[in-house]
């Protein structure tokens, strides 16, 4: 079978094993942990025969390989379980809200993409300009901003003092494209500062780098057109590196941003991650952990792809 | 895949229907009232669940027998009348004429039974209705005669306890929505409509309601519902959800703070009020280990050394009010003893006397605070600082909510700071927790037993305050635990909301409010 | 030429120079190169101002003070007051020991048995470098947050938690780069000449493998400090962090957000001080790094 074939389905099994591990791992440490789904959801409210009526009724009294095993019956067949807090399908969480923090982090690589690509490529050309030397005194400092605590300036700055965007009454953008963007402006901006700096600073230098090249020296040499060189050589291949850490990047965002999403009030995955560790609703998190996983996996798989697409000499090779 | 002609127009024809309607200011017909909480709800079954906010909002839709009154004493609301046989073990409920569910079903006594027998299977309070009741039987359409196992005053308290509240489903309902509830159907005047999650829940005025002509108080009598749609929102963040009220977004808005009532006073078109709540925070000893266990010479030092007018300042910004005794002001069975707090004024000296008496060498004590609300770790500073000043060497300790919870669970703590929501009867403010049958702090004290047993065999009134009243002296000198400060309860409401009852139980009513333009 | 901010990760390794020449030529590049010393200054401000707190005649930062709270920057409080008093500034300095603290300790946690791994598992059998680098898979996998949870969980909130769970996210990224120098290292010619010449074991890891492992560890870590630093922050700001009253940044910026809007300068500083110390960790590690990389030797 074709490499790339080959390529992927080794992936995808070298995933099993860890996504085994994981489980068990999960499971065993939530376990280990204090902290009792019942007692949380009595909230302190309960005497202790309460408590262990509760625990019996939601089957948590069973020993715990048994819990596992049952568990793991049911995500072989599809059913991720339900959640002990509110009994909504695990599933069902999951897809309601992946949508939010995929349109968060869709929005905030797109911010760095229209951002960071220019200011890189400029800083490179302009090289020790002006130009140059603010790009890279902005991107430094962006680099180093808190993302919450820039949140948070951004929350004081356009919500409170100018009263400019909207706070309550999140709507996804699913529903309502326009509402829906409004609401992810602030929190795409905080989330995509650090992208857009360090997509910057990899342009720069790859660019850089490319830049110095022999081929590229021979396209001035041909005659073409600066432009042409930039655009069609020099950036193209300095995008190679950036590709690969972007997605890297998204993949871990993608897994939920969870500060982010807690301090904007948006109901993603990364706010899931949150309420399930403090009510330990087991089934949440083992399904959280199997989704952030698997994404990971899958969003490696795209960037080589795309990699193997943009870099003809590995399609080729 | 839109084949068919007559099949796009039918697509645009909606289309712009559902564009018409997203536009704004056309939307809902009628009036709606939208009202802010601080969260969400996770569960519409209220048998299900001791979660607040569940309670804060479905207790518009649904009723209970007994419920809280304005004054947190319970007050029959599904019941006409009620009588209890001379031996205090059978309690014949007579309901309601013509009360109607959502569904349209008229309310009948075998609905109550169920009811009840559905909470008694299954549920936080399940194991509690059990040990009380023997059995439940309508004796006809109207009449629902409940025998107990034994003797207990507080049994018409317990039934209009919110906490997991006894609310009455129709006959069948869980069995008919297929194993569990999803829908709410109830006799409430507002009725249930949708649930979108973290977005909104959305009620609706049920034009079937029968009027209960009663006075109204807390929970009971008459109750209107003026508005057509109510919508509760959550916004997690306190500020946000400032925010929004003052923006106009909502109507209402719960569970404010106090800084939110200086930054708005005098601003037009809008009240931020705040009143001592019904909720206290209160500081628990432990008596399976740990240096309080056999020392209650310790325990009163703690109780000279507070000083809870500071705690009132400093965490409430004065809208609270220092807590006198183990029940709440204004409720039965406060009386003058309850009122006269020994601990009200901070005692330095008498501390470190007690402190040398006790024997205390200067031990590092743990004192185990919730995380959130995050009045507790600010209550658990200003504790450890008045601790510290009378010589006491106190760390604090916040646990992650689920682990601070499996702390108290089992009673491995010197001492912990929590709090205590309203509760409909003085004997499960004193007892639930306390009585060595039923505590997880390994409190054990034969006369406080005992006490506790009698205030739920005494059925006559006069006599109960007796023994609220011994209980109250009982705590103050054993201190098993210290009642600390009323936590601050503030709403805030636009002016176009008439009618709209600030309560200090915390709970939204949304009848007989009108919200104009 | 090179950028002077340069940001891939070294490559091959050559025979490492001796020890000395290699610190004096990063000494050289810091000086040289303005922003590195910029980075530097910043440091090294921080870390005495971190030190000296305590003797700095400082209003307390745990004393309360309620008559003077929510009082905004000016003389007398520059950074202002927090909602029970407490002078903002003194909590910045004082919360400084505390994070920084708490980021060295991760690092050196995380470093010391991530090096040990990371060399183990460069040098021995296949079966046993697959077993480590296989429980180092999982170990990264594993989400972070659900780790910093479950110590806290376990441990009561507070830095020694984070510190812990912090290390343990950091093993194995540590024990990757460690096992990587250490591969190429024992490919080497000299060093494959020197064990057949009849070099004990341990001596040629010690001489050969150790120290270059510890330089491009030293790198890493000047690039994972500010890293860890944020994360402490953000663990603290999610609840995590030390009790109070004890002031991190972190937990400083957690208790900041009720009041936003009354009194957003409690949010403000601690916020850019994390800003700043991140940046000044980058440049400085940046510097290092530059300076450390046998390529850009100029």
């Amino acid at each position: 079978m074709p490499p790339l074939l080959r390529n992927i389905l080794t992936r995808v099994v070298a995933l099993v094993p860890i996504l085994f591990g994981l489980s068990i791992a999960s499971f065993a440490l939530v376990h280990v942990i204090p902290g009792d789904p019942a007692l949380v959801m009595l909230g302190g409210e309960g005497t202790p025969q309460q408590v262990v009526e509760l625990r019996k009724q939601l089957g948590l009294d069973r020993p715990l390989h048994i819990r596992y095993l049952e568990w793991l019956g049911r995500v072989v067949r599809g059913d991720l379980g339900e959640s002990l807090y509110n009994k909504t399908r695990v599933v069902d969480e999951l897809i309601w809200r992946f949508p939010t923090t995929l349109s968060l982090v869709c929005l905030a690589l797109l911010i760095s993409v229209l951002i960071g690509v220019p200011a890189g490529l400029l800083s490179a050309v302009y090289r020790n300009s002006w130009v140059d030397h603010v790009a890279r005194l902005l991107t430094l400092v962006s680099l180093s901003l808190p993302s919450f605590w820039l949140g948070l300036m951004l929350i004081i700055l356009f919500s409170l003092k100018l009263n400019l965007l909207p706070i309550v009454g999140y709507t996804s953008v699913v529903t309502d494209l326009w509402s829906g963007l409004r609401f992810l402006i602030l929190p795409s901006c905080a989330l995509g500062t650090y992208l857009t700096a360090l997509l910057a600073r990899l342009v720069r230098s790859s660019v850089l780098e490319v830049l110095g090249q022999d081929y590229i020296r021979t396209a001035r040499a041909k005659g073409l057109r600066e432009r042409v060189v930039l655009f069609r050589h020099a950036l193209r291949n300095a995008l190679i590196p950036a590709v690969t850490v972007m997605g890297i990047n998204m993949g871990i965002l993608l897994g939920g941003s969870a500060v982010i999403e807690t301090l904007f009030v948006l109901p993603g995955v990364g706010q899931l991650v949150i309420t399930a560790l403090y009510n330990r609703d087991l089934p949440v998190i083992q399904g959280l952990i199997l989704y952030i996983s698997v994404l990971y996996v899958l969003i490696n798989l795209v960037v080589d792809l795309l990699y193997t697409y943009l870099d003809p000499r590995l399609r080729f090779g | 895949m839109i084949r068919r002609g007559w099949m796009r127009w039918f697509a645009a024809g909606f289309l712009g229907l559902v564009l018409l309607c997203g536009a704004p200011g056309l939307a809902p017909a009628g009036t709606v009232l939208k009202i802010a909480a601080d969260g969400d709800i996770s569960d519409v079954d209220l048998h299900m669940t001791t979660h607040y906010l569940n309670r804060v909002v479905l207790l518009n839709v649904y009723d209970m027998l007994f419920a809280l009154g304005e004054d947190m004493g319970p007050r029959p609301s599904l019941v006409d009348k009620y009588t209890v046989s001379p031996d205090g073990l059978v309690y014949t409920l007579t309901l309601r004429r013509g009360v109607k569910f959502h569904s349209g079903k008229t309310l009948d006594a075998k609905d109550v039974v169920y009811s009840l027998t559905k909470m008694q299977a299954k549920g936080p309070r399940s194991g509690q209705l059990k040990g009380l009741i023997k059995s439940i039987e309508a004796a006809d359409p109207l009449t629902v005669k409940i025998a107990l196992h034994e003797v207990n005053a507080g049994f018409v308290a317990t039934l209009a306890n919110p906490i997991a509240p006894a609310v009455i489903y129709p006959d069948g309902e869980a069995e008919r929505q297929g194993g569990t509830i999803t829908k709410p159907v109830g006799t409430g005047p507002f009725e249930f409509v949708e649930w979108r999650k973290d977005s909104v829940i959305r009620l609706k005025k049920f034009a079937g309601y029968t009027v209960d002509d009663r006075p109204t108080s807390g929970f009971t009598g008459k109750r209107l519902a003026l508005v057509d749609q109510v919508d509760f929102i959550p916004i997690r963040d306190s500020s946000v959800r400032a925010a929004a009220l003052e923006r106009g977004d909502v109507d209402v808005a719960l569970s404010l703070t106090q800084q939110d009532v200086e930054r708005y006073k005098g601003k037009p078109g809008l009240t931020v009020a705040a009143k001592p709540g019904v909720s206290f925070a209160d500081l628990r000893f432990g008596f399976k280990k740990g240096i309080f266990m056999n020392n209650p010479k310790l325990r009163q030092a703690v109780g000279y050394a507070i000083d809870k007018e500071e705690i009132v300042k400093a965490v409430t910004f004065g809208l609270g009010k220092p807590a006198p005794a183990g029940i709440p002001i204004g409720t039965p069975y406060f009386g003058s003893v309850h009122g006269n707090d020994p601990y009200g004024k901070p005692n330095p000296e008498k501390a470190k006397q007690l402190l040398t008496e006790a024997g205390y060498k200067g031990e590092e004590i743990i004192l185990d605070s919730h995380l959130q609300p995050s009045v507790y770790p600010e209550i658990a500073v200003v504790l450890q600082a008045q601790f510290q000043a009378v010589g006491m060497n106190v760390r604090v300790r916040t646990l992650e909510s689920a682990a601070l919870q499996t702390t108290w669970d089992g009673g491995e703590f010197a001492f912990f700071l929590s709090g205590l929501s309203p509760r409909p009867d003085a004997e499960i403010y004193y007892c639930q927790f306390w009585e060595s049958t039923s505590t997880s702090t390994g409190y054990k004290n034969a006369e406080y037993d005992r006490l506790c047993g009698a205030a739920r065999k005494t059925l006559k009134d006069d006599d109960r305050k007796k023994v609220f009243t011994d209980l109250e002296t009982l705590l103050r000198t054993d201190m098993p635990w210290v009642p600390l400060i009323y936590l601050a309860q503030v709403e805030g409401w636009r002016s176009n909301v008439q009618g709209w009852q600030h309560w200090s139980a915390g709970y939204a009513r949304a009848w007989n409010v009108t919200v104009g333009k | 030429m090179a950028p002077a901010v340069s940001l891939t990760t070294s490559h091959g390794i050559p025979p490492p120079p001796r020890r000395v020449e290699r610190w004096g030529r990063v000494w050289r590049q810091l000086r040289r190169n303005r922003l590195s010393l910029a980075g530097s200054l910043i440091v090294v401000s921080l870390l005495l101002l971190a030190l000296a707190a305590p003797l700095l005649g400082l209003a307390s930062p745990v004393k309360l003070n309620i008559g003077q709270r929510f009082l905004s920057p000016g003389p007398g409080h520059w950074f202002g007051t927090d909602q029970l008093g407490r002078d903002v500034l003194s909590r910045v300095l004082f919360g400084a020991r505390v994070s920084l603290m708490a980021s060295l300790l991760t690092m050196f946690g995380a470093a010391l048995p991530g090096v040990l791994l990371g060399i183990v598992a460069g040098v021995s059998s296949a079966r046993i470098s697959g077993i480590i680098m296989r429980l180092m898979d999982l170990l990264m996998s594993f989400p972070p947050l659900l780790l910093a949870v479950a110590v806290a969980a376990a441990l009561g909130t507070g830095t020694r938690s984070i510190i812990i769970a912090l290390g343990v996210v950091y093993l194995p990224r540590i024990v990757r780069v460690t096992r990587g120098v250490a591969l190429s290292v024992i490919a080497q010619e000299y060093v494959m000449a020197a064990q057949a010449l009849g070099s004990p074991r341990w001596r040629l890891v010690v001489r050969t493998v150790l120290p270059n492992c510890l330089s491009v560890v030293v790198v890493q870590l000047s690039l994972y400090f500010a890293e860890v630093l944020l994360a402490e922050a953000a663990l603290s700001f999610l609840g995590l962090g030390e009790p109070p009253p004890t002031p991190t940044w972190g937990n400083i910026l957690y208790d900041s957000q009720k009041y936003i809007r009354n009194a957003p300068w409690i949010a403000f500083f601690p916020g850019c001080a994390i800003a700043l110390s991140v940046l000044g960790l980058n440049l400085f590690g940046d510097a290092v790094r530059d300076a450390m990389d046998p390529r850009l030797r100029t």
